[in-house]
């Protein structure tokens, strides 16, 4: 019967292949735009978890929807042990972080203050100079470094408010400038050796950020974050996936894959009404020698399965033909260069400037049930009226 | 002059994967005005074939042929299209009609395609209707109308322009034996009045009896 | 009559159902197209028209030399003074602000901050931010220590209408500059960063803050119409002469200019794969219709009707559907359009997004702009000749018996 079904397919294959390309062009519209899409949030989420935020983060209790200087994790290397107990593998970095007022000569600027490991954090590209070894060595975002007229050797006096609520005074000489992912960052801090910091806004061993990084390279890290929570004192901690650091981000994300449910069904009702007019021509082109099939003893059941089946035929082929154009579609484009069309950052992230196009397998479950259900769906109704007739009556129809 | 000049006219059908079948060998005919004449002969005789291309709607591969004194393999798609529209009228077995237009526009169509104006038309096609008896039915559909009203219709639309020669393809081959002998004698009618020249095929003996001059051909050539 | 125009009506009805799907896949089309363009176009028209959203200016003045280091002392001169060389357009709103960096602190913790000084009758016009206090109220003119704060702030610093909050700045001197302020009220900007970074206070506690002169720094101007931008901004470069920089939005924001050519430019590949898809079934539809006519047609010639003036029949057909199909999704577009004109369609994922500094709402209000519907239509008709004339010429191209036949 598939046979059958196969050879009815070509019958009149102009018509066919109008439906099949017709249907192929929707698969290939859904395959590319997933891919598309993913490929960017693949990137996006890359860029955020390597670098300012990381997977998931542990701070002191609160400290997310309130920062404060003085909310610290006291003792990070309890933390530290239980990350290794729950998630082997992951690194984890310490930031300290505050704000202050940055001087050199007569200007000055309000500044972030971070206080990162050396050598640990990736957070930041040195652009000029090099990296504070001396003591009170500091690095400089490239913006700010330009705002406030720094070099590498300049002085800068950073002013703020320590934990205990004394003024907190100090005098640094610029080491380098750097650039980041972050236009927050470049224009506006300042990086310290952690221990510099720590001694500045007089914290002792507190840290305000555990920024943890996993070995593998993923978007949910909901179960992972669930067992380091497990693990720590949530009456002092928490612990945040990147997804709750940065709810517009993901929000925006999940939106943007809802929409793709609604584009599936568009291409569903176009294509479907294409396919149901074709069926149901095929169906009544064929009226005379569905009478003869039925009177030789075709069961009904059998004669629906056969006009569903040359639908779904075509909708194999049309998906083979959908994939192959996007295919051609994406590595054709090959890399797309965002940096022109965009330019800038989206919600404080910078967008990545090039972005490396892939079909990505996850998009073809989506444009095969598409596929499928239009095929199935357009040939219905005609596969019924096909099922439904009187072999004395088809015999008379020329 | 005859009004249809036919020389040494063959037809070759060429269609792929099958060899070249002869439909008409070397037929030569000359049929003069105001003749009621059949073309008689079984199926695959190739009566059809000389009548469509008599009519211009086909080409012969080789051989002459002239009718209103014009030679058709000289002219061109859209000048035989003109002399159909002017100088033939055509009446075939069955689907004559538009069915999206009325007994009356399908009847004045050919006038319409010469830019005839409308109440000239209108009056021309009404005077028409009234001689064959359709008075009534000038603005009926042909599905509502019966299968020999749909031939007069057919008729009344092949003369309104007053061609030099009707070609009727097996025209009473649907209808039954009363309809279709009523059907030729109002044919011959319109022959003697009007001079109008007519030319059949068919096979059927009531038309080749009601014809005064009857052509026989056996595979694609005239015999005797 | 039998004209191809009226035999082409006539024959789109002879199938009733067909005809009917083959307007509702391209009506469907045309519907979607429409929206989604008057959506975009509305998005784009809110961010350039609704700059009060970032409280920024389609046309912005500075001092010659302020911009990018924003140094306090280069300065114009008050807003009164300057106000007269101004002429703008009727309906134009606009004001003068001080402007500098700072740290706020609060017991709780310390954040960088930038630091408004403004005539808060006027800056409510400029900013949307301001028209939303929902604690508190507005700083009265004449208040010498009173500060606004955004939400976003507020909760960082653990304050609110009643609580002290330091201001800390470097004063026109060089020297460092801080003064203890009173929250008068907090404010809910839709873009967080906004609630986050943006204090207020009047322009004479801010100058006294500095330690400046009556000057100002940034001149903001709304107007009706963004269009007017361009003109506005030559007018007052000419009235106020070399010692001022004058900025249009396109200026300061140029993403958002490039914004508007890429919108564009999605609408129409959207525009390209609908009708690609539509026109595929359409095709099919119209192959059918016409082939199963060939003897029909073959009728038509034979009786001596011009091969062109068949295919004139064939492509009016297509042209009837078309423009039926346009009719009515070019008007269910426009009432759709129409309803979320209104109201403004939620765009879900947060109250606004941020693009290079441009503020967009996600509450859309739909614009419905008739050329779309053109562009869209054209589409249409084209598409229309193409699904006519492959069928058409196809029959055409036979020999009128061959047409005949044909069953």
């Amino acid at each position: 019967m598939l046979a059958l079904a196969w050879r009815n397919v070509w019958r009149n294959a102009r018509r066919s292949i109008i439906t099949m390309t017709a249907l192929g062009v929707g698969v290939a519209g859904i395959v590319a735009i997933f891919s598309y899409r993913e490929v960017t949030n693949e990137v996006i989420v890359a860029d955020i978890t390597a670098g300012l935020v990381g997977h998931l983060q542990v701070h002191a209790l609160g400290y997310q929807e309130a920062p404060a200087i003085g909310l610290t994790v006291d003792d990070p290397v309890q933390v530290e042990a239980a990350l290794e107990g729950t998630l082997p593998g992951a690194k984890s970095e310490r930031r300290v972080i505050g704000a202050g007022l940055a001087g050199s000569g007569d200007r000055s600027a309000p500044v972030m203050v971070l206080g990162l490991e050396p050598g640990v954090s990736n957070l930041y590209t040195l652009a000029t100079g090099h990296e504070p070894v001396a003591a009170k060595e500091v690095l400089a975002g490239k913006d700010l470094a330009n705002d406030l007229g720094l070099t590498p050797g300049s002085e800068l006096v950073l002013v703020s408010q320590g934990k205990d609520g004394s003024v907190a005074n100090d005098r640094y000489t610029v080491a380098g400038t750097f650039t980041s992912s972050s236009a927050e960052l470049d224009g506006n801090a300042v990086v310290l050796p952690l221990a510099e910091a720590q001694s500045f806004f007089a914290l002792g061993d507190g840290v305000h950020q555990l920024v943890v990084r996993l070995p593998d390279q993923k978007e949910d890290v909901t179960p992972e974050t669930q067992a380091l929570r497990a693990a720590l004192d949530l009456k002092t901690l928490e612990a945040l996936s990147w997804s709750e650091m940065l709810p517009q981000m993901k929000a925006s994300m999940e939106q943007k894959r809802k929409n793709q449910g609604l584009v599936d069904f568009i291409i569903f009702v176009i294509v479907g009404l294409g396919v149901f007019n074709a069926m149901t021509m095929a169906v009544f082109e064929r009226t005379r020698e569905l009478g003869v099939l039925g009177a030789l003893g075709t069961r009904p059941r059998r004669i629906l399965a056969m006009v569903l089946l040359e639908s779904l035929w075509q909708g194999v082929l049309a998906f083979g033909i959908g994939v192959a154009i996007a295919a051609a579609l994406l590595y054709g484009i090959g890399t797309v260069d965002l940096s022109s069309m965009l330019g800038g950052d989206v919600m404080g992230v910078k967008m990545p400037t090039h972005i490396e196009l892939r079909l990505l397998p996850a998009s073809l479950k989506g444009a095969a049930i598409t596929a499928f259900f239009t095929a199935l769906a357009g040939a219905l109704l005609p596969a019924v009226r096909a099922m439904r007739l009187k072999p004395v009556e088809a015999l008379r129809h020329t | 002059m005859p009004v249809v000049e036919v020389s040494n006219v063959t037809r070759t059908y060429e269609e792929k994967g099958m060899p070249p079948a002869q439909a008409l060998r070397g037929v030569s005919l000359q049929v003069e005005k105001g003749e009621f004449m059949a073309l008689a002969g079984p199926s695959g005789s190739g009566k059809t074939t000389l009548l469509n291309i008599i009519g211009g709607i086909d080409a012969a591969t080789a051989g002459q042929v002239k009718v209103d004194g014009r030679e058709l393999s000289a002219m061109s798609r859209n000048e035989l299209a003109d002399l159909r529209r002017d100088r033939i009228g055509f009446i075939f077995q069955a689907y004559n009609l538009v069915p999206v237009l009325t007994a009356a526009e399908n009847a004045e169509y050919v006038l319409q395609l010469k830019g005839v104006p409308a109440a000239e038309r209108r009056a021309k096609v009404q005077a028409l209707f009234e001689r064959i008896g359709l008075g009534k039915y000038l603005d009926s559909r042909p599905l509502k109308m019966s299968g020999g009203q749909q031939q007069r219709v057919a008729v009344a639309r092949a003369i309104v322009s007053e061609p030099a020669v009707v070609l009727a393809d097996e025209p009473t081959a649907n209808l039954d034996q009363k309809t279709g002998a009523e059907l030729m004698d109002l044919m011959h009618e319109l022959n003697k009045e009007r001079g109008i020249t007519f030319i059949f095929s068919s096979h059927d003996p009531m038309v080749l009896s009601r014809a005064e001059r009857v052509v026989r051909l056996v595979d694609g050539q005239i015999v005797q | 009559m039998s004209t191809p125009l009226s035999l082409g009506w006539r024959n789109i009805w002879r199938n009733r159902r067909r005809t009917l799907i083959s307007m509702s896949a391209i009506g469907v089309g045309l519907l979607l197209i429409v929206f989604y363009a008057g959506l975009v176009g509305g998005m784009m028209g809110n961010a350039t028209s609704e700059l009060d959203n970032g409280g920024l200016g389609h046309v912005e003045v500075f001092a010659k030399g302020f911009r990018p280091k924003r140094e306090i002392g280069v300065a114009m001169p008050a807003f009164e003074t300057l106000r007269d060389k101004l002429q703008l357009p009727p309906g134009a709103e606009s004001g003068a602000r001080v402007l500098t960096r700072g740290l706020a602190t609060s017991a709780r913790a310390s954040e960088g901050v930038q630091v408004f000084g403004v005539d808060f009758a006027t800056e409510r016009q400029l900013s949307a931010h301001l028209r939303h206090v929902t604690q508190g109220e507005l700083p009265k003119s004449g208040d010498a220590k009173g500060v606004l704060v955004g939400e976003e702030l507020a909760a960082r610093l653990n304050v609110k209408p009643g609580s002290k909050l330091r201001l800390m700045v470097q004063r026109a001197d060089g020297e460092m500059g801080a003064d203890l302020f009173r929250v008068r009220g907090v404010f809910h900007s839709i873009a967080p960063a906004i609630g986050q970074r943006q204090v207020f206070v009047t322009e004479a506690a801010a100058r006294e803050l500095l330690g400046l002169d009556a000057v100002t720094h940034q001149l903001v101007i709304q107007l009706t119409d963004p269009k007017q931008a361009d003109a506005v901004a030559a007018s007052l470069k000419a009235s106020l002469g070399d010692g001022y920089e004058v900025l249009t939005w396109g200026e300061l924001l140029p993403v958002l200019k490039k914004m508007e050519a890429l919108t564009q430019n999605v609408v129409f590949y959207m525009a390209v794969f609908v009708y690609l898809l539509v026109g595929l079934g359409v095709l099919n539809t119209m192959l059918m219709s016409v082939l199963e006519r060939t003897r029909e047609f073959g009728v038509l010639l034979a009786l001596g009707t011009r091969p062109r003036r068949v295919i004139q029949i064939v492509l009016s057909e297509s042209f009837w559907i078309a423009t039926l199909s346009v009719v009515a999704g070019a008007a269910a577009g426009a009432l759709l359009t129409w309803q979320f004109s209104k109201a403004g369609l939620q765009i879900p994922g947060g109250e606004s997004m941020q693009l290079s500094g441009a503020t967009i709402s996600t509450l859309v209000k739909t614009k419905f702009n008739p050329l779309d519907v053109l562009k869209a239509a054209s589409f249409v008709y084209v598409m229309a000749l193409i699904v006519g004339l492959y069928p058409a010429t196809r029959i055409t191209r036979l020999q009128p018996a061959e047409a005949l036949r044909r069953t």
